[in-house]
């Protein structure tokens, strides 16, 4: 393993460990591009216009959120994280008011990078399951 | 026996290709005891062994027969290997039991895979099934971000 896919991987151990797990919204110039490029499947639940607006509504939607790494896989200008999360709906979220009920949800995420920071995203996680455990949608 | 990583991509190219353009799940390439882990469909539990894939790759040529996979990218290391994908197929055999819509459907995922002796071993995989029941028109589109 070369040390630009070691350094890619760090950068996005970064987002995952120190935006979204210690909520340090700071990182976030350090680490990725203003806005970075993103990728949302067609029904993702909530498509934010850029990384800052997402980590906004994420702490007022779910302010406890905690990801776990379950993979982590770097070739070329990509890495691959998959991961799942625990979080609770303690704020507004897809303007609903808050429902109080703890939530997962599991996914995998390209992340392409470019002099050190995440410039591209494609997403991809289970918008329906989370939907049907807030109760938007039936099961 | 060891596998390159571009070997290992090969044989997921092969393997994916054949079981959503011709509905073949090669038992050749899929380790006796492989573990599907994804959540499709509403799957929860994990079980060894192809019913797992036969099943799912079954409830969506059933629903699209036409249906017709392109691999957007494709990502590999040591034993894995991820492939962001798209099916694109015709609702002519009806989803999730509802009648035929008859709509052109078009469905992004993303699959991870872990190969060993040349086989697949375990299978992680995440699909836009929101995605799907908007464009049927089961539920509504996503409310704006």
């Amino acid at each position: 393993m070369s040390t630009l896919q070691e350094k890619n991987k760090e950068v996005v151990r970064r987002y995952w460990f120190e935006l979204w797990n210690e909520k340090k919204g700071e990182v976030l110039d350090e680490i990725a591009l203003d806005p970075v490029t993103f990728h949302f499947p067609g029904g993702q639940a909530h498509q934010p216009p850029t990384l800052h607006k997402w980590f906004e509504t994420a702490l007022i939607a779910f302010p406890d959120v905690h990801f776990q790494l379950h993979e982590e896989l770097a070739e070329g200008d990509k890495v691959v994280s998959r991961w799942s999360y625990v979080a609770t709906n303690t704020g507004e979220f897809l303007g609903r008011p808050a429902t109080q009920l703890k939530v997962t949800d599991q996914g995998i995420d390209i992340f392409r990078l470019e002099d050190g920071k995440i410039v591209e995203m494609w997403v991809a996680q289970d918008s329906l399951g989370l939907l049907q455990q807030l109760g938007v949608l039936p099961e | 026996m060891s596998f390159t990583p571009e070997q290992n991509n090969a044989i997921c190219v092969e393997f994916f290709e054949a079981a959503w353009n011709t509905g073949e799940v090669r038992e050749d390439l899929l380790a006796s005891d492989a573990l599907d882990h994804s959540q499709v469909g509403g799957k929860q539990k994990t079980e060894p062994g192809s019913g797992s894939f036969k099943h799912i790759v079954g409830m969506f040529r059933g629903a699209m027969p036409d249906v017709k996979l392109t691999i957007e990218d494709e990502i590999y290391t040591a034993d894995k290997v991820v492939h962001r994908w798209r099916l694109n197929g015709t609702d002519t055999g009806g989803v999730m039991g509802m009648p035929p819509s008859g709509k052109a459907i078009t469905m992004s995922g993303t699959t991870t895979v872990r190969m060993q002796d040349g086989k697949i071993a375990e299978r992680w995989a995440n699909v836009d099934e929101l995605g799907l029941l908007q464009q049927l028109g089961v539920v509504p589109p996503p409310p704006g971000a």
